[in-house]
């Protein structure tokens, strides 16, 4: 058996989600929003020192 | 995972009888400092949430996943959600969203989605994937497709 399908059978059922998959472009969309996001919250947590 | 050939069997019947499913994301919220991009809730999502959880959820077979055990300050009709189904968003409560960050200060979560673009993002879903949480509740790495409709 190879080392991906052992990682596999220890996954807790319960710790999987089902979800719907979108295209390439939309994928990519989301992801941007996703950095975009991150930056903002870290721009937010450590504000600039005047 | 346990009982992974009934899980996988389930998802494979949903998606290849499933057609025209449309999603519309529009608006985000914030839950326990997790940030969502909120989709539109019709009968149509419903109804795949609805026949996802009634394949699976005996597939669990009471188990309850690190994420939801780890949330805090939950009203107790969300606790019983996770009880009677390992997961807060169930049936009426269910809430459509992809998962676009977490910070645990829930006022700096608020204020940086005041900054995020207003647009709303609409796509018709190839496929439907079995795939495990990542620490901050998105779902990156799918272990299992299956197409929709075929």
């Amino acid at each position: 058996m190879k080392a991906e399908d052992k990682d596999r059978e220890k996954l807790p059922t319960a710790d999987l989600n089902v979800v719907l998959l979108p295209d390439a472009a939309t994928t990519d969309r989301l992801i941007s929003l996703s950095e975009l996001f991150i930056l903002r919250k870290v721009s937010f947590a450590k504000p600039r020192k005047s | 995972m346990r009982n992974q050939g009934r899980v996988e069997e389930a998802v494979r019947d949903i998606a290849g009888t499933l057609s025209g499913v449309d999603v519309r994301l529009e608006g985000y919220s914030e839950f326990s400092g997790f940030v969502f991009f909120d989709a539109v809730k019709d009968e149509g999502i419903q109804g795949l949430h609805d026949r996802v959880f009634s394949a699976l959820n005996e597939q669990r077979e009471g188990q309850v996943g690190d994420v939801q055990r780890s949330l805090r300050g939950l009203s107790p009709k969300l606790r019983a959600n996770i009880k009677r189904g390992g997961y807060i968003f169930i049936g009426e409560d269910y809430s459509p969203h992809v998962t676009l960050g977490y910070l645990q200060d829930r006022e700096l979560a608020r204020r940086a989605i005041e900054t995020l673009p207003r647009e709303p993002i609409q796509f018709s879903p190839g496929s439907i994937a079995i795939a495990p949480f990542a620490p901050y509740g998105a779902c990156p790495k799918p272990l299992f497709t299956f197409p929709i409709g075929r």
